[in-house]
C-alpha cells in the first residue's frame, strides 16, 4: 500500500512539476523591442550618446537573434561575458558621466540601458513581464524632463503599446488588428478612472524624502548679482540669474524662450507697456566687477518701509515657474502681499518667498504704478554710495566734469542720460567681451552693450556724482496673449534698471536702456531679436503666414498655460480650489475619500455593463443589408413590391433564378431568424448577402 | 421594465457557477509596481506622475472585468467518462458553449484528482491544480467538445474530483475561474504489463487441443477500437477508407476457452504484478476473440467474450482487495 501512495506520489509530483518554461513568441519579443525603443527614443535627446548607443546595440543583437538567428547569451558561455561585460562597461560610464551619487539623470540612464540588456536576455513569460513593467517605469521618466500636452500623449500611445505586449504575451496568435484594438479598449476605459483619481485622490505635498540635487530642471531664471566684464560660460545648461549677475547671464538669458512667469490681471485692466517693470533682486555692494544684493542682515529693515501711492490698485495673479530661489517677481511696486505663502518684503523692495521656490506657485498680488517709496529716509542710503577705491578713474572724471556744468541732481541725472543718447552709444545682444576696467571700457571704448551694461555704468556714474544708486534686475514688459488675455513674461525679457534716491522724491525708477534704445521699453524685447525667433525662417518672408503662424501660436499657447495651471501644477492648493469652484463644501480629505469611493462605485458599474452587456447588432443595420441583397435581385428585375414580406419575394426570386434558390432561401432563412427571433448571429447572415453575387 | 427582469433572469441563468478572480503573480507586481510610481509622483510633486500611476489603476480595474467577462459567457455540459487503464488517461467530455457574441479566449483547465490534506495555507491546495487542458479560443455563439484527459491513478473506483476552468486573458494581470465538480467516479483497471506467456487453454476436450493462434485466424468481423486492443489487429486498411479505428475481431473454435487463475500468477510477489499480468492477458485473450474467464482467490467468472464479459473481469481485478 504504502509503494501505491508512493507511485501515486511521484506521479502526482511528475504532473505537478511539469510546468516547462514556455520561451515567448517572437511575435511578443519583436513587440517588446518596438515599444521599449518607442519608449527609449525622447531620452537619447537628454542622455549622453553612449546611453543610446549600448541600447541599439542590445535591441540589434535581439533583432539580428529573431532575423538570422545570432546566439544569445543564453547559449554560449563567451556570449554570456560578453553581455555581462557590457552591463559593468556601463555602469562605470554611468559613474564616468555622473559621478558617484545616482540622481535623476543617472538613474534614467542606468534604466534605459537595463531595458535593453534585459531584451537580449528575454527567455519566459516572467522576463517580458520584468521588461514590460520596466517600460511603464521608462514612461513615467519622461515626466522628470518635460510635462507638455505631446509627452501626455505619447504616454498613452506608450501605455496602449505596453498593455499590447501583455496581450501578446498571452495570446500571439491573434491579428495584430485585433490586439491593438483590444488594448486601446483597455486603455480608454481607463481614461474616466484615471480622470476621477486624478481630480479626487487626497494630494500630498512632496518630498516624501530628499530628492536628488537634478531632480528639477530649471532651464533659466534671474541671477541675483552681476559682474560686468566676464566673458559668459558658454554651454551652461543651467544658466540664469544666480548669485552674480554677470554680464554674460542677462544676454545668455535672452537667448532662451523659456516662461519666466505668467501674469492674469484682474478683469483685465493691464497697467501701461512702459510701466511692466517686474521688480526682482535688487543689487547694491560692487567691488568695481561685480554687483551683489544686501546681505540678510542689512535688508531686514520692514519697519522703516515707507510707501506712499497714488492712483489705481491693480490686482493680478502670478504662476511663477520654479527658479530654486527665494525672491517673487512683482509690478513695480507691490502694495498688497500674497495671502496663500509666507513672504516678507525687504528693506529695498524686493518680495521673497521664505522658502526657495521648487515647484511652480502661483500667488496674488495688487501694485501700484504710482508710487512713492522711502522720500523721507532710508535706512541703507549708505550702501547706495559706496564705489570701490581706485576703480573707474575715467568714469569718476565724466561724472564730475557733468556735475559742474549741472545745476541739479535733477538735471545731472538728465545731462547722464544725455550723454547716453547723444554719445554714440548703441544697444547690442552679442557685445564685444570687455576687459580690465569694466565701467571704463564700456562707457570709453565699446560702447556696445544693453541692460546690464548701461544700469551697471550708470549706477557708477550717480554714485560717482554723490546720488545714492542702486540695481534692479527682473524682467520688463511681456506678451499678451489675445486667446486667453495671459500675460506670458519671458526669460528673454530680463533687465536691469537703476534706481537713484532724491530727497522727497525716494527711489525714483530710471532706465538707463531706454535713453539708447528707447524700443526696448515701448515695444518689448521682441522687436530686438532678429526675425527667425519670432518666427519659422521659412514663413519670415510672408505677413501673411507669419499672422497665421502667431494665431496658431497664440492659441496653442493659451493652451499650454491652461494645461500648466491646471494639469501639470495640479497639487494640494490647486486641488481644493478646483473643488471649492466644483461646489464642495469646505474640502477635506474625508469628504475627498467619499466622492471617490461613490465615483469609483459608477466607474465600476459602468464598465461592468459596458463589459458584460451583449453587443446587440443594430436593426438599422441588418435592415440596411437585406436592402443589399434586395439591390442584388434587383438586378435582375425581381423587385420587392411594397405589399410583400420577405417569404414571398424569396419564393418569387427561387422560381425566377432556380440556380441561385439554394442561397437566396438560406439567406432569407437568416434574415427571417436575425429580424424576427433574434436567435441566429447577424454575422453570418451579412456574410451570406456578401457572398451572394448572382451572375445571369 | 420588462427588460430589467429579462436582465434579472439571464443574470440568475448565469449563475450556474460563480466565478473567482484574483491577481495573478504579475497582478500583485503590477500593484506594486503602481505604488512605487505613485510614491515617486508624490515625492516630486509630479502631477503627471499622478496621471500615469493612476491610468495604470484604471487599466488593472478595466482589465478585471475583462478577464471575469471572459470566463463568465461560458456554459458547460459534463459528459462521462469511459473506463481507464491505471496511469492512463481518462477522457472526460465536457462540451463548453460560449453564448456570448464574443469569442472566450485562452482557456486552462486544471485538476485537482482528491483533496489532499488540508493545510493552514489557504493557497496550498490551489497550487496543487495541474494545468490538463488548453483551449485557445471559443467563437461567438459556438460550442465545443472537449475531452478532457484526467490522470488516472490507482486501479479501482476514482473518484473525480474539481475541475478549475480559468483563464488570465487579456493582459495576465488577474486569474480568473470558477470550478467544475464533476461528482462522477469511474473505473480505472490495473495497468496492463506483465510477459509471462499466456496459459493454455484449458482443454475440456482432450481431443483437438489447439493453439491458441490457431483460434486466432478464423475472422469474426470488426468492433470499435478501444484502448489496449492489440495493433495488430486494426484494420488498417478500413482505417484509410472511412478514417474509423477499427479493430479485427477473430473466433476461436468453440468449446476452446482460458481461464486465468491467481495460481497462474503465483510466481509474482507483488499483488500489484498479479493483478498487472491477469489483465494483460484478459486484453490479449479478448483482442485475440478467445473465450475466457478468471478465477480469483474470492470470485470466479465463467468463461465468456464480448465487451460486458471484459469489463466484468477488469473491473474484478480493479476491485481486488478493496
Amino acid at each position: 500500500m504504502i509503494s501505491i501512495g508512493m507511485n501515486v506520489y511521484r506521479h502526482w509530483r511528475y504532473m505537478v512539476s511539469k510546468k516547462p518554461v514556455i520561451a515567448p513568441s517572437k511575435t511578443t519579443i519583436h513587440w517588446l523591442m518596438v515599444t521599449l525603443s518607442i519608449i527609449a527614443i525622447p531620452h537619447f535627446f537628454y542622455q549622453p550618446l553612449w546611453v543610446a548607443a549600448i541600447f541599439t546595440l542590445m535591441m540589434g543583437w535581439r533583432a539580428m537573434n529573431s532575423w538570422r538567428r545570432w546566439p544569445l547569451p543564453v547559449d554560449k558561455r563567451a556570449l554570456k561575458v560578453l553581455h555581462s561585460f557590457f552591463a559593468v562597461l556601463t555602469i562605470v560610464l554611468v559613474f564616468y558621466s555622473y559621478g558617484i551619487t545616482i540622481g535623476r539623470d543617472a538613474g534614467v540612464a542606468l534604466l534605459t540601458t537595463m531595458a535593453a540588456f534585459k531584451v537580449v536576455e528575454v527567455r519566459s513569460l516572467r522576463d517580458i513581464y520584468l521588461s514590460c513593467f520596466m517600460g511603464f517605469f521608462l514612461v513615467i521618466t519622461h515626466f522628470f524632463f518635460n510635462q507638455s500636452i505631446p509627452i501626455v500623449v505619447l504616454m498613452l500611445v506608450n501605455v496602449i503599446l505596453l498593455i499590447c505586449c501583455l496581450i501578446t504575451a498571452n495570446e500571439s496568435d491573434s491579428s495584430i488588428k485585433h490586439r491593438l484594438k483590444q488594448s486601446s479598449i483597455i486603455v480608454l476605459q481607463a481614461v474616466p478612472l484615471m480622470l476621477l483619481l486624478f481630480v479626487l485622490f487626497p494630494r500630498i505635498s512632496g518630498p516624501i524624502w530628499g530628492l536628488p540635487n537634478d531632480a528639477m530642471d530649471i532651464p533659466d531664471s534671474l541671477p541675483d548679482s552681476m559682474t560686468l566684464g566676464e566673458v559668459p560660460p558658454q554651454n551652461n545648461a543651467i544658466t540664469g540669474m544666480s548669485d552674480n549677475i554677470t554680464i554674460g547671464n542677462i544676454s545668455q538669458l535672452i537667448q532662451s524662450d523659456a516662461i519666466a512667469f505668467r501674469v492674469k490681471f484682474e478683469n483685465n485692466q493691464f497697467p501701461q507697456r512702459q510701466d511692466l517693470y517686474w521688480r526682482g533682486p535688487v543689487l547694491w555692494h560692487t567691488d568695481g566687477k561685480r554687483w551683489l544684493p544686501l546681505t540678510e542682515n542689512q535688508k531686514r529693515h520692514e519697519t522703516t518701509s515707507k510707501i506712499h501711492v497714488t492712483g489705481n490698485a491693480l490686482s493680478y495673479n502670478i504662476t511663477l515657474e520654479p527658479h530654486d530661489r527665494r525672491w517673487l517677481f512683482a509690478l513695480d511696486f507691490p502694495t498688497k502681499y500674497p495671502q496663500t505663502m509666507q513672504t516678507r518684503l525687504s528693506a529695498d523692495g524686493g518680495l521673497n518667498s521664505v522658502e526657495a521656490i521648487k515647484q511652480r506657485v502661483q500667488y496674488q498680488l495688487s501694485s501700484h504704478t504710482d508710487y512713492l517709496f522711502n522720500p523721507d529716509s532710508d535706512p541703507n542710503l549708505r550702501y547706495g554710495l559706496n564705489l570701490p577705491d581706485d576703480h573707474h578713474p575715467r568714469s569718476q572724471q565724466l561724472a564730475r566734469q557733468l556735475l559742474e556744468s549741472s545745476t541739479s541732481k535733477t538735471a545731472y541725472i538728465d545731462a547722464v542720460l544725455d550723454y547716453f543718447h547723444q554719445q554714440n552709444f548703441s544697444y547690442s545682444l552679442s557685445p564685444p567681451a570687455l576687459r580690465g576696467d569694466t565701467i571704463d571700457q564700456f562707457l570709453f571704448e565699446s560702447r556696445q552693450g544693453f541692460c546690464e551694461h548701461y544700469a551697471a555704468s550708470f549706477t557708477v556714474l550717480m554714485r560717482a556724482a554723490g546720488i545714492p544708486a542702486r540695481i534692479v534686475t527682473g524682467y520688463q514688459g511681456g506678451e499678451i496673449n489675445p486667446v486667453d488675455q495671459i500675460l506670458t513674461v519671458r526669460q528673454r525679457d530680463a533687465h536691469a534698471w537703476t534706481e537713484v534716491w532724491l530727497p522727497e522724491q525716494g527711489w525714483i525708477r530710471i532706465d538707463p536702456t531706454a535713453a539708447v534704445a528707447s524700443n526696448r521699453v515701448d515695444f518689448g524685447i521682441r522687436d530686438l531679436l532678429p526675425a527667425e525667433r519670432r518666427s519659422p525662417a521659412a514663413i519670415a518672408n510672408h505677413d501673411r503666414l507669419v499672422e497665421i503662424w502667431q494665431s496658431a501660436k497664440n492659441n496653442w499657447d493659451a493652451l499650454n498655460s491652461a494645461w500648466d495651471m491646471w494639469v501639470v501644477s495640479y497639487g494640494p492648493e490647486r486641488q481644493l480650489d478646483l473643488l471649492k469652484k466644483l461646489g464642495m463644501h469646505q474640502p477635506d480629505w474625508q469628504k475627498m475619500i467619499a466622492w471617490l469611493a461613490i465615483g469609483i462605485a459608477l466607474i465600476f458599474v459602468w464598465i461592468a455593463w459596458t463589459t458584460l452587456r451583449q453587443k446587440s447588432v443594430s436593426k438599422n443595420k441588418v435592415q440596411r443589408v437585406y436592402q443589399t441583397f434586395c439591390g442584388k435581385l434587383a438586378r435582375f428585375n425581381i423587385i420587392k413590391r411594397p405589399h410583400e414580406g420577405p417569404e414571398d419575394f424569396a419564393l418569387r426570386a427561387q422560381h425566377a433564378l432556380p440556380e441561385y434558390q439554394q442561397q437566396i432561401a438560406s439567406i432569407n432563412h437568416l434574415y427571417l431568424h436575425v429580424r424576427y427571433r433574434g436567435d441566429t448571429i447577424a454575422e453570418d447572415f451579412f456574410q451570406a448577402v456578401k457572398q451572394f453575387d448572382p451572375h445571369p | 421594465m420588462l427588460m430589467w427582469r429579462e436582465y434579472w433572469q439571464r443574470w440568475r441563468q448565469h449563475q450556474r457557477y460563480r466565478v473567482f478572480i484574483f491577481p495573478s503573480r504579475y497582478g500583485l507586481s503590477y500593484s506594486v509596481l503602481i505604488l512605487i510610481m505613485l510614491l515617486g509622483a508624490i515625492n516630486y510633486n509630479n502631477s503627471l506622475g499622478h496621471l500615469l500611476s493612476f491610468l495604470l489603476v484604471g487599466v488593472g480595474h478595466v482589465a478585471m472585468h475583462h478577464s471575469y467577462r471572459n470566463v463568465r459567457q461560458l456554459d458547460y455540459q459534463l459528459g462521462h467518462a469511459e473506463p481507464t487503464f491505471s496511469e492512463q488517461k481518462i477522457l472526460l467530455p465536457i462540451t463548453f458553449s460560449n453564448q456570448s457574441s464574443r469569442t472566450v479566449r485562452q482557456l486552462e483547465i486544471a485538476y485537482l484528482p482528491s483533496p489532499l490534506t488540508s493545510s493552514w495555507w489557504p493557497f496550498k491546495k490551489f497550487s496543487r491544480y495541474a494545468l490538463v487542458y488548453k483551449a485557445s479560443a471559443i467563437s461567438a455563439q459556438q460550442s465545443c467538445l472537449c475531452q478532457i484527459p484526467l490522470p488516472a491513478l490507482q486501479r479501482g473506483w476514482q473518484d473525480l474530483g474539481r475541475l478549475r476552468l480559468s483563464s488570465v486573458y487579456p493582459v495576465g494581470l488577474l486569474f480568473s475561474w470558477f470550478f467544475i465538480d464533476i461528482q462522477q467516479r469511474v473505473m480505472v483497471y490495473p495497468k496492463p504489463i506483465g510477459n509471462k506467456p499466456m496459459p493454455f487453454p484449458s482443454a475440456i476436450e482432450s481431443a483437438g487441443v489447439l493453439q491458441p493462434q490457431n483460434g486466432m485466424d478464423d475472422f469474426a468481423g470488426f468492433h470499435r477500437y478501444r484502448d489496449g486492443d492489440a495493433k495488430q489487429h486494426i484494420a488498417w486498411k478500413a482505417l484509410a477508407r472511412d478514417g474509423v479505428l477499427r479493430t479485427k475481431q477473430f473466433s476461436s473454435p468453440s468449446g476452446q476457452s482460458l481461464l486465468f487463475q491467481w495460481q497462474d500468477v503465483a510466481e509474482l510477489q507483488d499483488i500489484e504484478a498479479k493483478l498487472s499480468q491477469l489483465c494483460q492477458w484478459i486484453l490479449t485473450a479478448d483482442a485475440a476473440g478467445l473465450l475466457y474467464g478468471l478465477a480469483m482467490p474470492n470470485q470466479v467468472i465463467e468463461p465468456d467474450s464480448g465487451d460486458q464479459h471484459r469489463h466484468e473481469c477488469l473491473q474484478t481485478l480493479a476491485l481486488y482487495g478493496q
